[in-house]
Formats: C-alpha cells, structure tokens, sequence
C-alpha cells in the first residue's frame, strides 16, 4: 500500500472538516444556512438511531421521543435552573441515557416487531402528553421565547449571544464531531463487534460470552443522550418547543436516511443524512429542481422507490460494491503485468 | 474409560421457562474424555438440558458440578471462564462477518490478541477449509462449512467440555457423517463431548454412554451397545432407517 493510499481516509475527513467549516461561509442568506443546520441535525440524529438500528438490529421507532423531550427539558426547566447552552445540553442528554436506560429495559424485554411497535407507543403517548398537559406545557400552544445560548467571552465583559443562523451553525459543529468520533469509536472496537454478534445472531452472541441486553442498552443510551443533546440545541435554536417536537415523521425521515443511505455504515449514514435533508430542499419552488408543490412529494417518492429498486443494499452498499468491482479489475490489470 | 472422574454432574436439577418446567429431577454423570449423547423426541428437554449446564436457563432446583464444582449458579460468560463451550442449535454463526471474524468472536472474552490469533492459525491448520475460507463471509459458505465454523467457534477457548446441540440439524448425509467426525477428532484431543442429536443411530455410534431424555426426565441410559439393544429405546428412537 502507498502512503497516498494509506493516507486517503485521513485526507477524506480533514477535506470534509474543511468543507463542513467554511461551506456556510460562501452564502450570507439564512435559508442556506439553515438546511445546513438541518444536514448535521439530521447527521448527529441518524448516526445516534444506527447505533442501535444498523448495528445492534434494534430498530427502535420510538427515538423522537428523546428529540422531543430533550427539547421541552431545555424548555422548561432551563430558565427554572438557570442553565446556559452547555448546561441545557447536557442536562437533557443525561436525563433522555436515563429515560432510554428505563425504557430500554422496559422494551428489550420484548424483540424485533414487538419491540418496534412497543416504542412507537411511547412516542404516540409523549405526543398526547405534550398536546394535552396545557399547564406544562402549553400544548398545541407550544412554550415560546426559550432563551438564546449566551457565551461570557473569559478575561473581557463581553457576552456573546447567540442569534444569527451562521452562528448557530458553528455552535452545533462541535456534537456533529462528538457523535462521528463516539460513533466511529464505539463501532470500530471490541464494543462494535459486540453490537454486530448481538444483531447477527443473539443466542450465539450468548455462547461467546456476550450479554446481549447489555449491549442494547448500551446503543440505546447513548444515542438516547445524544439525541437529547440535539433536542436542547433544536429548543435554543428555533427558540419554541412545540407537540410536533415529538414527531412520528421523524421516525419516517430516520429510517429513510439510515436504510436507504447504509444501516451500520458511518459513510452510508453520513450521505444518507445529506442526500435526504437536501434533496427535499431542491424540489421545492426555488431550489435546483423547482418541481410545482403539489407533485414535490410525489418526486420525492418516485426517487425512493428507483434507489431502493437498484440500489438493495443502500447507496453505502453500492458505494461498496462499485470500489470491490474497481479494485478487483485493477488488480487483474496488475497481474497481468507480472 | 468407566473409571475416569466425573467432569459433569447434574443432581436432581430442575429447570424451564417461567412457569413451564422442562427438565424433571434430571441426575446425571458425564465422564471425562467421553462423548455422551442425549437423544429424544423433540420436546423432551434435550436443548433445555444444555442451555441449563451452560447457564443460559438457571436451574430452578438441584445441583450441578463441574470438576467436582459446584456450578449451579453461574452465567454463560463464567461457564466460558471455567471451560465449558456451547454450539446453539441450527445456524448459529454470524453471517456477515468473515471466518476469521467468527473465531475472533469465539475468543471475545480473551484480551490477548496475540493468543487468539495464534489459537485461529492453529485452528486454520487443524481444519483446512477454515483456512481456505478464512477471509470468505460465513453467510456465503455451504451449510457443512457453516457448521465446521461453528463447532470451531467453540473451539476458541479449548474447552474442556462442548457442548452441542443437533450439530447435523439439516445436513446432507455425507456431510453428516463428516461432522461427526470432526466432533470424534475434537474428542480425541482431549475435550469431553456432550452431543444432543435427533439422528439418534449415528449419535451413539460415536458416543461411549447415552441418555434417552422423555417428557424431560431421563428415562434410559447406558453404554450404546445396551440403548442399541434395549427393546423400546429401539422401538422409540432407532427402529426406523
């Protein structure tokens, strides 16, 4: 192998870094921006729902709940606690691992589809809950005027508050990176092998030795925090938390990008994440494609079913596939010249 | 070979799901460097008996030994621990990672990376298809390698008891009979066999004792040539060709 080569995966992530950084910096409107701020949404959402989907196989329809909830902690209690945007974050990270803890060993109890179904209960009830529970939270009424994050600069008196989209932009980058490297860490490890043992085969993942609630548990979790903490920034972000915080369709768009980008791939979960965050946008009036609102889901639908019907194993698995096939005739190519 | 210590013993151990009791004041004794079979008709507790020895079902009641241990309570990471393996019934391996990831998995409890690439080279030379198939995904491999990959599985951490359940569950006859040679070559080099077996002929002609299990209580046992002559345990289980 050539140090180029070797060298490639390295190069791959410092370009994206680069291009993460400075992308927002080539447009000054807010729309832009935001479908930005939507992209690693999307990106620190799906990676926490794989962990559990794509690598422990427990598709769990249930992780907007965290979103949602995660979002009306910061909400509620944040201005009762005096919280900054640190704080927020990780008080509802660290209350949504616990409410995935409890809910996890409520559900693994149960597998597969019923675990499935199990969850999409509790995300049905969170929504009436929200809805209804007016003195808490407003209901259909949402609870407005969340407080933007505020930073004292260290040294000066000068606070910076949080309010443009490019800066908010740059607040979120930080849990984008902390959730690929504990993506990347926990998947590449003996943890990961775990995960996939348990998904492949949970009995024979018993006769090695591994727990398999254990190992749920532990993908539950920590996706649960993080989508907590992605939920905190999502209410500091738009600044309103509303029912529809605790969304169904959410589960939808998960499974979407997850499935149709690369279940258990970093690379499939990443492109996936940007292709259905963006594509939805350039159908819209305005964008690249402008289609007319009315046939806007239709198209959407349409590009579904043409990826799923030649793409099986998601856009990573034909990613996979094409490179395999690349490498292979090259390598025909070298033997010959011996 | 009678006179050789008991590696196995269950004292009146009970055991089940819930509410619903399988095995029925079971007792029995395994000898070392045997293979011992349990046959019987489905659902008369053969698979319970191994997941309770291995401790994925706990013993309701009774007692069980290992090495004159006692064992009764314990999970299936401390049954590893102390040299007990398990091979679950059908395909039970891990499709999408290659033959060379599977063993690695048999060897997860190990740390010491070193070792357990060394045990999967020896393992490699020891079973020459493992090797050919070593970098192959073990979802693409014939059901007979499959089922090579994991009895090998369990080889990992050179047990000193194995335990396997319907290891021929839907194989050609050739392939068959290639398992059970295997399992008398694992044998031979010194593990103790307990081999749970529909094909209840071929079992216990491999095998130096037998339990006929019923309604979850053993209901005969014996050295084979007595099972094979015993009038209706050949009636029940090996009459029929």
């Amino acid at each position: 192998m050539t140090a180029l080569a070797r060298a490639r995966p390295w190069l791959l992530w410092v370009a994206g870094g680069v291009l993460v950084l400075a992308l927002p910096l080539q447009y000054s409107g807010g729309y832009a921006i935001n479908i930005m701020i939507n992209t690693l949404m999307w990106i620190v959402f799906a990676l926490s729902f794989d962990l559990s989907a794509g690598h422990v196989g427990t598709v769990s329809l249930g992780h907007p709940a965290f979103f949602g909830i995660g979002a009306y902690l910061t909400a509620l209690l944040g201005p009762r606690l005096g919280l900054g945007y640190l704080g927020n974050t990780l008080l509802s990270a660290s209350l949504m691992a616990l409410l995935a803890l409890v809910a996890g060993v409520a559900f693994f109890r149960v597998r597969e589809v019923s675990f499935a179904i199990g969850t999409l209960g509790a995300v049905i009830i969170a929504q009436l809950i929200a809805n209804n529970a007016y003195d808490l939270t407003g209901g259909p009424l949402c609870v407005k005027g969340i407080a933007r994050p505020e930073f004292a600069i260290p040294f000066t008196d000068v606070t910076l508050k949080v309010i443009h989209p490019l800066q908010y932009y740059y607040l979120l980058v930080p849990l984008v990176v902390f959730t690929i490297v504990l993506y990347k860490a926990m998947t590449s490890s003996r943890i990961g092998r775990a995960f996939i043992a348990v998904r492949e085969d949970e009995v024979r993942a018993s006769a090695v030795g591994i727990r398999p609630l254990r190992y749920k548990l532990l993908a539950f979790v920590v996706g649960g925090g993080i989508i907590g903490a992605l939920g905190s920034f999502q209410a500091q972000y738009v600044t309103v938390v509303c029912p529809s915080e605790i969304a169904l369709s959410y589960t939808l768009n998960l499974l979407i990008i997850v499935f149709v980008g690369g279940a258990g791939s970093l690379r499939g979960v990443l492109l996936g994440s940007v292709i259905f965050s963006v594509l939805p946008r350039l159908l819209e009036q305005g964008g690249a494609l402008s289609i007319p609102p009315a046939y806007q889901q239709v198209a959407y639908g349409l590009i579904l079913i043409l990826v799923v019907l030649f793409m099986p194993d998601g856009i990573d698995g034909q990613i996979r596939r094409m490179t395999d096939k690349w490498h292979r005739s090259r390598e025909v190519e070298v033997g010959e010249d011996v | 070979m009678a006179s050789e210590p008991l590696i196995l013993e269950l004292r009146n151990v009970f055991s089940g799901y819930g509410e619903i009791e399988v095995l029925k004041d079971v007792s029995l004794g395994v000898r070392k460097g045997q293979i011992v079979s349990v046959i019987g008709a489905n659902g008369a507790g053969k698979s319970t008996l191994l997941k309770t020895i291995f401790g994925i079902v706990q013993p309701t009641a009774g007692q069980i030994l290992f090495d004159g241990k006692d064992i009764t309570k314990r999970s299936p990471l401390e049954a590893l621990k102390i040299g007990i393996s398990y091979v679950p019934e059908g395909r039970t391996n891990f499709p999408a990672m290659t033959v060379q990831e599977n063993l690695e998995m048999g060897a997860f409890i190990r740390d010491d990376t070193r070792a357990v690439a060394e045990e999967i080279d020896a393992l490699c030379r020891r079973f020459p298809i493992l090797q050919e198939k070593r970098h192959t995904s073990v979802g693409n491999l014939s059901g007979g390698q499959q089922q090579m990959v994991e009895i090998a599985i369990a080889l990992m951490l050179r047990p000193k008891l194995m335990l396997v359940d319907e290891p021929t569950l839907g194989l050609a006859p050739i392939l068959v009979k290639e398992v059970f040679r295997i399992i008398q070559e694992i044998n031979q080099s010194g593990t103790t066999v307990v081999l749970v077996e529909q094909n209840a002929r071929r079992a216990l002609e491999i095998s130096d004792y037998g339990f006929v299990l019923e309604l979850g209580a053993i209901r005969f046992q014996g050295e084979p040539e007595v099972l094979m002559h015993n009038t209706e345990v050949y009636e029940a289980y090996l009459g029929s060709r």
